[in-house]
């Protein structure tokens, strides 16, 4: 029988497995690995059982039911357990991703972002996952858009320090915020030294270094509350309020709105919006069913092999869509559509696409659906730079039930076309399908000015 | 005639992604466990797994049928693992080299088969985690938070949250060796 492996080699296998070694526990923890096959046995099964709680608490919150539910909650578990086995069976069971339960109340989502550096990584591995991190959040730098539980959109510029409080409140307290509020949604900014509320609208706010807060309204009104009066602005008006509650005009606060928004990541819907450059863009002229690609003069859309068709009367409007299938193998399948665009160098491409997983084959565990963009060169080879995708739809939303998605870059150097790819995150399982509809892949000319 | 070769070629070609697949999905909850003992970054991770299934895909036709396939992934997951090291050594501390990455593979190929039955146990053991421990243990692995920003939610010591970490595991640990060797009747 091999000896028992000491406690201090224990304690380096836990810190390893939290990233908190330092270099020269490092090499101490590699020596004994290579020395002694009972060492790295334990470290796999300390390995596997970090892998293991994961997974399970992850699962069995997402899977969470009342407490007064315990007449079903035996079964439950045993089939949770399945399930958990099913997972890690089909591997990557540490990467489950969480999302709110579709009861629970939605403070903010993430929508989009475009080169955001968080000061926490977690912070932007949470935020994709669909949940939102407790505690203010430090976005370092970058642009970041979240949707609030009522429907506004927040636009975040880093360097900034902000909290979503509620659904219809933000609190911030360095950086900027340019929020649009559609229909009766409403959203308060509160500041270290006052308070916006917007009354429908588009506006902006920022916290400068010296705490003073900055307002810009570009369409609507807002009300402005700081050192007790309250400041009625309206479409035009801009207003800087200091920590004593001075204030004054700030015409320059518009220029820094105007920036913002030329460069919001998901394409601000105050922009023009722009022609289309898919053909095809709702899957649904093509004679080929199959989206295999035979011959140069086949349609636009191509498909991973035997994963992708056109389901008839599938689509958003009764019309068809497109269909891409889990079908077991281990790459992700896809439908591609490539665009010649010539020179597109510095400029905002967008692409956005509905999509939905039907009752009859849905996602299960961890499948998901990401658009992507890439860019290409003049030989039509992928440039490296620029490229950028979005998680979205994931096994636990409602079946049936169209979404939409986003994601928007700046092309890169050398850029002469764009690929858009629709995927399926299939996870190796035999079943799950999503339909794509009604996609959309837009540039943005030169930044609008507001001068 | 041309299309019965190309109807054969489609169908070798069906039958040997049928081949990789099932390979796959028996070999990839190890690779997976690999890799995310091995790299902290989940993100990265997860990359890293997909990086060797592309891999597997595009080099199948070397994989020599007559050994064990897990094996052959596990060898592309060591080298996946060591190019991603050389590409990040001046981002983060570096210490697993090529003979500790082979050690650790072959550990997790030697305990391979026991993950099933240590997941159903796991899942025991958890239901008995209370109080502190149990709260420590959902912001370590729900939330992802590491010791320090679990340390500084709940005011306590860095100290005091990383030794109840370690606690908690090391009760985990002994819980699901107990469960397993009173399954089978001898330790594993």
């Amino acid at each position: 029988m091999s000896a028992p492996v000491p406690e201090d080699i224990r304690r380096l296998i836990d810190r390893h497995l939290d990233g908190e070694l330092s270099p020269e526990e490092g090499a101490l923890l590699v020596q004994r690995l290579k020395q002694d096959a009972e060492v790295a046995r334990l470290f796999a099964r300390a390995a596997m059982l970090h892998d293991q709680a994961r997974a399970i608490v992850r699962y069995d919150r997402q899977h969470a039911r009342p407490a007064s539910d315990h007449g079903q909650r035996r079964s439950r578990r045993r089939a949770i357990a399945a399930g958990a086995v099913v997972v890690l069976a089909a591997a990557c069971a540490v990467l489950v991703l969480w999302r709110p339960s579709p009861g629970s109340p939605v403070v903010a989502q993430l929508n989009a972002s475009a080169d955001a550096s968080w000061s926490d990584p977690n912070v932007a591995w949470t935020l994709q996952g669909g949940e939102l991190p407790s505690g203010p959040l430090r976005l370092q730098s970058g642009l970041t858009e979240f949707v609030f539980g009522n429907g506004a959109v927040a636009l975040v510029e880093g360097p900034a320090l902000f909290e979503p409080l509620g659904p219809d409140r933000v609190s911030l307290t360095r950086g900027w915020i340019v929020a649009r509020s559609p229909g009766r949604a409403r959203l308060t900014v509160v500041t270290p030294h006052s308070r916006v509320t917007d009354l429908g609208t588009v506006f902006a706010v920022a916290v400068d270094r010296d705490q003073r807060t900055r307002v810009a309204v570009m369409e609507g009104d807002v009300e402005l509350s700081a050192a007790g009066r309250m400041h009625h602005l309206r479409a035009g008006q801009s207003l800087i309020v200091t920590s004593d509650g001075q204030t004054r005009a700030d015409p320059e606060a518009f220029g820094q709105l105007a920036r913002l928004l030329a460069n919001a990541p998901s394409g601000h819907p105050v922009a023009k919006s722009f022609e289309n450059l898919l053909l095809d863009p709702g899957l649904e002229t093509d004679p080929r069913t199959d989206f295999d690609r035979r011959s140069a003069n086949d349609g636009p859309w191509v498909a991973s092999r035997r994963n992708g068709d056109r389901a008839a009367g599938a689509g958003r409007a009764g019309s068809s869509a497109g269909r891409v299938r889990a079908l077991g193998n281990p790459g992700w399948p896809w439908i591609i559509q490539e665009v010649e665009t010539g020179e597109l160098t510095g400029r905002r491409v967008t692409a956005s696409v509905w999509a939905m997983h039907p009752s009859h084959d849905r996602l299960t565990l961890l499948q998901h659906a990401i658009v992507k963009i890439t860019f290409l060169d003049a030989n039509g080879r992928e440039v490296t730079e620029g490229k950028t995708e979005r998680h979205f739809l994931r096994a636990n939303e409602p079946t049936d039930r169209w979404v939409h998605a986003q994601v928007s870059t700046i092309a890169p150097p050398s850029t002469k076309g764009v690929r858009l790819t629709l995927l399926v995150n299939a996870r190796g399982i035999s079943s799950g399908s999503v339909l794509f509809d009604d996609a959309a892949l837009t540039v943005e000319p030169a930044a609008p000015r507001f001068e | 005639m041309a299309e019965d070769s190309n109807a054969g070629q489609e169908k070798r070609t069906a039958e040997r992604m049928q081949q990789i697949a099932r390979l796959w999905s028996a070999a990839q909850p190890l690779v997976s466990a690999m890799i995310s003992s091995t790299v902290i970054n989940f993100h990265d991770a997860e990359d890293l797994v997909a990086q060797v299934a592309e891999t597997a895909v595009a080099k199948f036709d070397q994989y020599d049928s007559s050994r064990p396939f897990r094996a052959w992934a596990m060898g592309i997951a060591r080298n996946v693992l060591l190019r991603y090291f050389e590409r990040r050594a001046g981002d983060i501390h570096v210490y697993l080299d090529p003979e500790a990455l082979s050690a650790i593979g072959n550990a997790h190929l030697e305990i391979a088969d026991e993950a099933p039955g240590r997941l159903v146990a796991l899942r025991q053991c958890i239901s008995g985690l209370r109080g502190k421990q149990q709260r420590l243990f959902e912001m370590r692995y729900f939330h992802d938070l590491k010791p320090d920003a679990i340390a500084e939610a709940l005011g306590m010591s860095r100290n005091a949250v990383w030794v109840t970490l370690h606690r908690v595991r090391a009760v985990l640990m002994e819980c699901v060796q107990r469960r397993l060797s009173t399954q089978t009747g001898q330790p594993q």
